[in-house]
């Protein structure tokens, strides 16, 4: 079943925080989230969106350690229809000798080959912390660099995120991004602020 | 009209490739090079060993006269090595194992003959393309004008790719001061180690107090050169099993009064401080063979007829001193 839109990215790029602010952008006050565990069962948690907030996202990495959904309706016309967001955990080659992540990461690669909107987030500030030369960014961005060669395979609309515009300077890192993704769309946002939330909504919008 | 069973051929593979990725037999890398449809990376290590195959190479270094603890740490060194390469075939992370060596003893005690059996080792194992033994001195690394240095240790470096650098007597670069050419040598050789890393190996090797007073003086070099091996001087037990050894493969024999001879020969030495210092160990023995092997080839001459036995057998007259 193809449709739906994912969130991927390494750890702690702000992946959940993303998901519930652009929900709660998108006008949701109480969420219904199915949570697709790695064993395939999925569970339903209901909450308010602030709430949520509160307890999904978290600043240390690995907060989210499974597929969460989330479905928001939207009006088209004159039908009701919904947009289902997907949040998932970090990819990143770190503690890669445990078995459950490795489960969470395949479910995260298996979900791209099912999605038809791909939002790939990256942490702009991370970039702009080491003084980059090429090969210290090349280092950095290896998931993600990978990642989207992966992504443009698969057939879905893919979006670079690259979120923490907040953070002082974090600007700077579009120009370093769109040198090593020249082929993708990259959009700045601020997953904590919602800048950039109007760019991005469009995309997601489309797939209703 | 039979439409082929899958629309998108790479599905099925690509499925493959997450279910072998989960199970830990990729790494994430290369699960995402593959899916993005790039050809699987050769998927067999550079380094392949097994524990058999190590174990026969190991019998060479065995075979040496003594030198217990450098047996040893070779070992220790080649079993992590091992290590490292089944962790990385479970995808779990891995250290470079950094393979510059520090060789501290007297002169003859087995440093050049240990670095040359070492070079042939590691090539075995994969780590080195070549294993060939590039042995240089401070004359050869050291110029004679500005820039020159640089140059002739670059080139040095070179030849050593896919081998071992040894460097002989390597305290002799620190020695000239501040404004000696050997300094720069050491910078080259340093920044040669990093710019061809795991391509060579270097070896520094030297008199163990000038060696450790050589590392002490350039405080970035004892990390570099993290394996320190102290090869010690032979005792007359193990000098006379290599004498018999080396004769033993040039088909000479001793008579037992020759051994007899030439154990107190060894012990005279061996107990005499004046000589000690100086002594050259393996490479003393080897001229007091040679110098036995002319004396009896000299005597024998003298004889009319020479019988096979004759002709083999070294008696205790050709091992006499000299002035004596």
């Amino acid at each position: 079943m193809r449709g739906g839109c994912l969130v991927i990215g390494r750890p702690n790029v702000g992946k959940t925080m993303f998901c519930l602010q652009f929900a709660k952008f998108l006008g949701l006050r109480k969420t219904q989230w199915f949570v697709e565990r790695t064993d395939g069962q999925t569970e339903v948690v209901e909450s308010d969106i602030r709430d949520a907030i509160d307890v999904l996202s978290k600043p240390t990495p690995r907060t989210t350690r499974r597929l969460q959904t989330f479905a928001v309706p939207v009006t088209k016309g004159r039908r009701r229809r919904q947009v289902r967001v997907t949040d998932s955990s970090g990819i990143d080659e770190e503690y890669l000798d445990q078995f459950d992540l490795r489960r969470e990461i395949g479910q995260t690669l298996r979900a791209m080959q099912e999605a038809s909107l791909i939002l790939h987030i990256i942490d702009s500030a991370v970039l702009l912390s080491t003084e980059g030369t090429a090969s210290e960014q090349q280092t950095l961005l290896a998931i993600d660099l990978a990642l989207a060669k992966y992504g443009a395979k698969v057939g879905a609309t893919y979006l670079i995120l690259a979120n923490k515009q907040d953070v002082p300077g974090a600007s700077k890192a579009i120009s370093v991004l769109k040198k090593w993704f020249p082929r993708s769309t990259i959009l700045p946002v601020s997953a904590i602020t919602a800048d950039g939330f109007t760019e991005v909504k469009p995309y997601v919008w489309r797939m209703a | 009209m039979v439409k082929s069973s899958s629309r998108r051929p790479n599905q099925t593979s690509s499925k493959e490739i997450i279910t072998q990725f989960e199970h830990g037999h990729v790494a994430l890398s290369e699960a995402l090079r593959q899916l993005a449809g790039e050809s699987p990376r050769s998927t067999a290590p550079t380094l392949n060993l097994s524990r058999e195959h190590l174990l026969l190479l190991l019998k060479d270094l065995d075979e040496l006269v003594g030198l217990e603890e450098v047996k040893r740490t070779i070992k220790d060194v080649l079993a992590l090595v091992f290590i490292q390469q089944e962790r990385a075939r479970y995808q779990l992370k891995t250290e470079p194992v950094v393979l510059h060596m520090v060789f501290k003893g007297n002169p003859g005690t087995g440093k050049t003959t240990v670095a040359r059996l070492l070079a042939k080792i590691f090539q075995q194992c994969g780590l080195l393309t070549k294993g060939h033994l590039v042995e240089v001195e401070r004359a050869d690394l050291v110029g004679e004008y500005i820039g020159h240095t640089a140059q002739k240790t670059r080139e040095l470096i070179q030849k050593a790719l896919g081998g071992v650098l040894f460097i002989d007597e390597a305290y002799s670069l620190a020695r000239g001061g501040d404004k000696d050419f050997g300094r720069e040598a050491i910078d080259c050789l340093v920044k040669g180690m990093e710019d061809h890393r795991n391509q060579f190996i270097a070896i520094i090797a030297g008199y163990e107090n000038e060696m450790d007073w050589f590392l002490s003086t350039n405080p970035g070099l004892p990390s570099r050169f993290p394996i320190h091996l102290t090869f010690p001087n032979y005792d007359v037990r193990a000098l006379l099993e290599i004498a018999k050894r080396s004769l033993a493969q040039r088909q000479y024999r001793l008579t037992p009064d020759a051994e007899y001879t030439l154990r107190q020969r060894i012990r005279e030495v061996l107990r005499d401080p004046e000589e000690t210092r100086e002594f050259a160990n393996a490479r003393w023995m080897r001229n007091m063979m040679e110098a036995a092997i002319r004396r009896h080839a000299a005597r024998v001459f003298q004889q009319k007829i020479q019988s096979r036995q004759e002709l083999m057998t070294l008696s205790a007259r050709d091992f006499r001193r000299e002035d004596v």
